[in-house]
């Protein structure tokens, strides 16, 4: 492996072929449970191979992940649910054993996961900060120190004496992180923190996020919000099935993540219920032949049956940032009637234009919003990604799921 | 340019943590001197939580031993249950026994109880996990606390009076504790795997009382003289009665046998729980 420049102390997590087995079925999964508790206490010669080797009813949740990160780094992991993101954070926080492979953690791990751990609902906020500092390694002293700064930033400082039964979801989640945040580790885990409460409590997320790194903290995120990775990570790994799929600049992972999910290659994240039987075959982007002419895109779809009448809800963003949401609804259209096979366009109202980074995410739904049939999630607009760079080899194993 | 403190390095990788034991022992006292802080805030919840939405509140740590009592000194008194003689007055015997048997079952109760209660944490968050054993040991200890208050009232009214071998009676309850502690451990990581522990567990309490000095005397004769006799439980409850009521006790040696056992018990105990973890944590869910 060729070395890089860097001074080799700046590496504070460093995993190397990583990989964790799994079983599907619960009662074999305990029976293995109690095997490998007898193992770990009583190691046998083999002992390496044999938790290399699966067992019957057994899968790689995690397999062969390699990974270096180095102070002040912001590492995004990409994947669907199930692809093994949660569980490498697991192994990262020293929760479960690896398989396979070994990690190497530098300095205090902290990990933004569960707030409000260890919370008990008839305390009150106050006690409850006290509980929860300590499960986070906090003194008493310590809390003592940072409850004004604690409470403070929770927002909800007239709460504060009551029992945590009476928060809201939000106010105990503010709580939780507002206890979190007087955190300084040195590598910290975050999971889908950014998901929860609201876009009040998002932005003091960020900006907390970002001092830590500005101080020096190397960072983990997972999120189904890509933009966020996009803006913080400077790398990105794409997990498919455990494996890593692809491991690059956010950018690329980001349009490689894209390229799974969209038909032949196509950017942009396709996504169907579940044994639906309506397929989008391609689509085609139409830019305004003159000026004040309208952008439209031409969707051709495949369906077992004709889809009925519809609507489109539609979302136009420049950069990440919404400009325009509209249903045709709202827009004053009438439905539109979609049989078997065949196309249909979108329209968008004259005066949104495509820049070269605008995106598109719309959902076709039924006439009266009860049943959506695809919804496509932030769709690049922009010319240069109209031709279609040819798709990334994926390891086999993978079967693409949409 | 920053200048780079010495960080701590963790390492995790598949091999067994028996295979370095002298490291293995340093991680596990660290992480209980580490856990301290962790434990007493976790007991201060716990107990705070518990007694805060009850109304009888304290009262709670004494009515099943009182009831116990009360169930055995009807069974006795109405000539259900025949009893022999005991060497005391037989409602002192049966009251310091059940009150000194609740303490014992709170100690085994609690590994099991407060691993599950925390499986949430547990399964998220990496703290000392060896916090959550003395947290429990804490809790029995505040609940053991009010049951002795109430036991020496009792005492002083049936006319017996506080003499030189009370002063070795915590000695006594500790080593309860200890007893209780090292086998609930003993239980702990099968049980967070199988539900059946969990509820096999009061059955089996219930049988070992009748095994044990805590209702019925010693018998004299026979296979139930040996099974009592062989019980380890058997000098420590008799020990910790005799020191309570005022007798020097003459079981002395079992007792310090049992203890020194127990000792070696709960350390392999506690490297096992600690071993456990990792694989118990992986079946608990997110």
């Amino acid at each position: 492996m060729p070395k890089r420049a860097h001074n080799n102390d700046d590496v504070l997590v460093r995993v190397e072929g990583v990989g964790k087995k799994f079983c599907r079925d619960l009662k074999k999964s305990l029976w293995y449970g109690v095997k490998d508790i007898a193992a770990e206490l009583l190691p046998g010669e083999r002992e390496i191979e044999r938790h290399a080797t699966l067992r019957r009813g057994e899968f790689w949740a995690v397999d062969d992940v390699s990974f270096e990160l180095r102070r002040g780094e912001c590492l995004g992991l990409i994947g669907r649910n199930g692809a093994g993101k949660t569980t490498l954070l697991k192994m990262l926080n020293g929760l479960i054993k690896p398989d396979k492979g070994r990690i190497e953690m530098r300095g205090r791990v902290g990990a933004l996961i569960a707030l409000g751990a260890g919370f008990n609902p008839i305390l009150t906020g106050r006690e409850n900060i006290y509980v929860n500092g300590s499960v986070l390694g906090l003194t008493k002293r310590e809390i003592d120190g940072k409850l004004e700064q604690i409470v403070e930033f929770s927002g909800i400082p007239e709460f504060i004496d009551a029992p945590v039964q009476s928060y809201s979801s939000g106010m105990t989640v503010r709580l939780g992180f507002a206890v979190a945040s007087t955190l300084s580790p040195d590598v910290l885990i975050l999971d889908e923190i950014l998901s929860v409460g609201d876009s009040a409590f998002q932005l003091k997320c960020l900006n907390r996020l970002g001092e830590l790194m500005l101080t020096g903290t190397a960072s983990i995120m997972v999120t189904h919000q890509l933009h966020n990775i996009e803006r913080h990570s400077n790398s990105a790994v794409v997990l498919v099935d455990g494996c890593v799929a692809f491991s690059g600049l956010t950018h690329a992972a980001i349009d490689f993540y894209h390229r799974q999910t969209g038909p032949d290659g196509f950017p942009g994240e396709f996504v169907y219920p579940s044994n639906s039987l309506f397929r989008i075959k391609h689509v085609v982007k139409q830019h305004p032949p003159r000026a004040g002419g309208s952008s439209s895109l031409t969707v051709a779809y495949d369906a077992e049956r004709p889809v009925g009448r519809c609507h489109i809800s539609y979302v136009f963003k420049v950069s990440g940032v919404e400009i325009f949401r509209s249903t045709t609804k709202t827009l004053g259209d009438s439905p539109f009637n979609l049989d078997r096979n065949g196309t249909f366009d979108i329209v968008f109202p004259a005066g949104l234009k495509a820049l070269p980074s605008s995106s598109i995410s719309f959902s076709l739904w039924d006439e009266d919003f009860s049943q959506v049939f695809v919804w496509v999630k932030d769709m690049p607009l922009s010319t240069q990604n109209n031709d279609r760079s040819p798709r990334i080899v994926v390891r086999s194993g993978y079967q693409n799921g949409a | 340019m920053t200048t780079h403190r010495q960080l701590p390095i963790t390492v995790y990788s598949p091999g067994s943590a028996m295979r370095q034991p002298s490291q293995l022992l340093a991680d596990l006292f660290r992480d209980v001197c580490r856990g301290r802080g962790l434990a007493w805030r976790l007991a201060v919840r716990d107990i705070s939580a518990q007694y805060r939405q009850a109304a009888l509140g304290l009262l709670w740590a004494l009515i099943l031993p009182l009831a116990n009592t009360a169930v055995w000194l009807f069974l006795n008194g109405s000539g259900i249950v025949q009893i022999s003689e005991t060497p005391l007055p037989y409602a002192v015997y049966v009251f310091t026994g059940t009150m000194l048997w609740a303490i014992f079952m709170d100690a085994m109760n609690a590994p099991l109880q407060q691993a599950t209660a925390a499986k949430a944490m547990l399964a998220k968050i990496n703290f000392p996990r060896e916090a959550l054993v003395m947290s429990g040991i804490l809790q029995t200890l505040f609940n053991g606390g009010i049951k002795i208050a109430l036991l020496l009232v009792v005492l002083l009214f049936f006319g017996i009076y506080p003499s030189w071998p009370l002063l070795l009676f915590p000695i006594g309850v500790a080593s309860l504790i200890l007893a209780g502690t090292a086998f609930g451990l003993l239980l702990t990581p099968v049980g967070l795997l199988y539900t059946d522990i969990g509820k096999g567990l009061p059955l089996v309490l219930q049988f070992l009382m009748y095994l044990t000095p805590v209702v019925f005397p010693m018998p004299t004769s026979g296979w139930a003289l040996t099974l009592f006799s062989w019980n380890p439980l058997t000098p420590l409850i008799l020990t910790a009665r005799d020191w309570l009521t005022g007798l020097p006790g003459d079981l002395l040696g079992p007792f310090l046998l049992v203890n020194a056992i127990l000792l070696v018990l709960l350390l392999f105990m506690g490297i096992v729980f600690r071993l456990a973890m990792p694989m118990l944590i992986e079946r608990m869910g997110s």
